[in-house]
């Protein structure tokens, strides 16, 4: 799948949610909506699947914290990388806590509402030398914005706006290694929740 | 947050960040803010270490290799055309220190609740004018400040707390 960023826009907007029925249901309608848009571009589409974010995880080895994103299948799993202030931006929208003093991710969400600006999803757009790259949509008085982000970011915003997050299906296979899965089989579930404790 | 009340500037203080200092006991930071006009007054602000650290990066210039939260925020007031007017520190209520971040766009000025380290590390950014109050400056909380100098005066200044071999 060759991704580019342009295209990347253009279909989230558009046909992320054909995107996401066209794996389950993989309808000749479907395909040949995706073919005309590929055909359009003149390049190949990229597919991405909407992920939930299932909980964050402490990694005691590397002194990190896991965001850990599943699709609805509970096919796919991608884990995330992040340091602790982005994990506790992350673990207060999840746990649907409102701070004392709004936190900069409020923040971000108040400077979008004032002006009546939308988060409309997110994605997990690559994964390059360990390093995760993440895409905003915003919309603005009928206009699309298009903004580069850490996938940290990202997720706290979406999950403060409500939006669908998503990742490219090309990061999904670039992060399942086997080194992974057997990393991933081998938690037990009190591993799980450690960020609360 | 959106009903705007600009502060008269007979009320305001304009100050500049001079540097970052490092709480090692606690895992803060303190933030030390400086008249701009070099009259001879400082106003320390205590913050968690990662809100001293994106203070620091944006006070050094530093480019980081991805954006860091600030650094999106500029990016969505920039794609959004959102300007940052200035931020103030409108107010102190038990020890914590109030903001606002006033912004614009289009003419239609809007000002939102923050806390004053996400103020200053937006102000260094942008940049814009970071301001006190005058109240707050009457007002200022000076329990920390004593802890922290009741904290010092308890170690002899000038020793070496390493020994060396």
């Amino acid at each position: 799948m060759n991704f580019s960023s342009d295209l990347a826009g253009f279909v989230d907007r558009h046909i992320s949610e054909v995107l996401h029925l066209s794996t389950r249901d993989p309808s000749a309608k479907v395909l040949n909506f995706l073919l005309a848009i590929e055909l359009r571009n003149g390049s190949k589409f990229v597919v991405i699947t909407q992920m939930q974010v299932k909980g964050l995880m402490f990694d005691p080895s590397n002194n990190a914290y896991i965001v850990v994103l599943r699709d609805d299948e509970h096919s796919e799993m991608l884990p995330i990388w992040v340091g602790k202030s982005e994990a506790g931006a992350i673990s207060m929208a999840l746990e649907n806590v409102t701070p004392p003093r709004p936190m900069t991710h409020d923040f971000m969400k108040s400077l979008l509402d004032v002006y009546d600006a939308k988060v409309i999803s997110v994605v997990i757009t690559d994964l390059s030398e360990h390093t995760f790259f993440a895409k905003i949509h915003l919309m603005y008085e009928d206009s699309e914005y298009t903004v580069d982000a850490r996938p940290s970011d990202a997720l706290a915003i979406a999950l403060r706006s409500n939006a669908p997050i998503f990742a490219n299906d090309s990061v999904i296979t670039k992060q399942s290694s086997d080194e992974l899965q057997q990393w991933l089989e081998n938690l037990k579930p009190e591993d799980f929740g450690k960020l609360d404790s | 947050m959106s009903i705007i009340d600009i502060p008269k500037e007979q009320d305001l203080v304009e100050y500049r960040v001079d540097r970052i200092l490092e709480e090692v006991n606690t895992d803060t930071r303190i933030v030390v803010l400086a008249r701009q006009d070099d009259a001879l007054d400082t106003f320390p602000i205590w913050v968690g270490a990662a809100e001293g650290h994106a203070i620091k990066l944006a006070l050094d210039t530093m480019i980081t290799p991805r954006p860091m939260s600030h650094d999106l925020i500029k990016s969505f007031a920039e794609h959004l055309n959102i300007t940052l007017q200035r931020v103030v520190i409108t107010d102190v209520k038990s020890s914590t220190y109030y903001a606002t971040v006033y912004v614009a766009n289009k003419g239609i000025e809007r000002s939102i609740d923050a806390r004053p380290s996400d103020a200053i590390s937006l102000a260094l950014r942008a940049p814009c004018p970071i301001y006190i109050t005058q109240d707050v400056l009457k007002r200022r909380s000076t329990t920390n400040l004593d802890a922290w100098l009741a904290k010092l005066d308890s170690k002899p200044i000038g020793t070496p707390e390493v020994q060396e071999t």
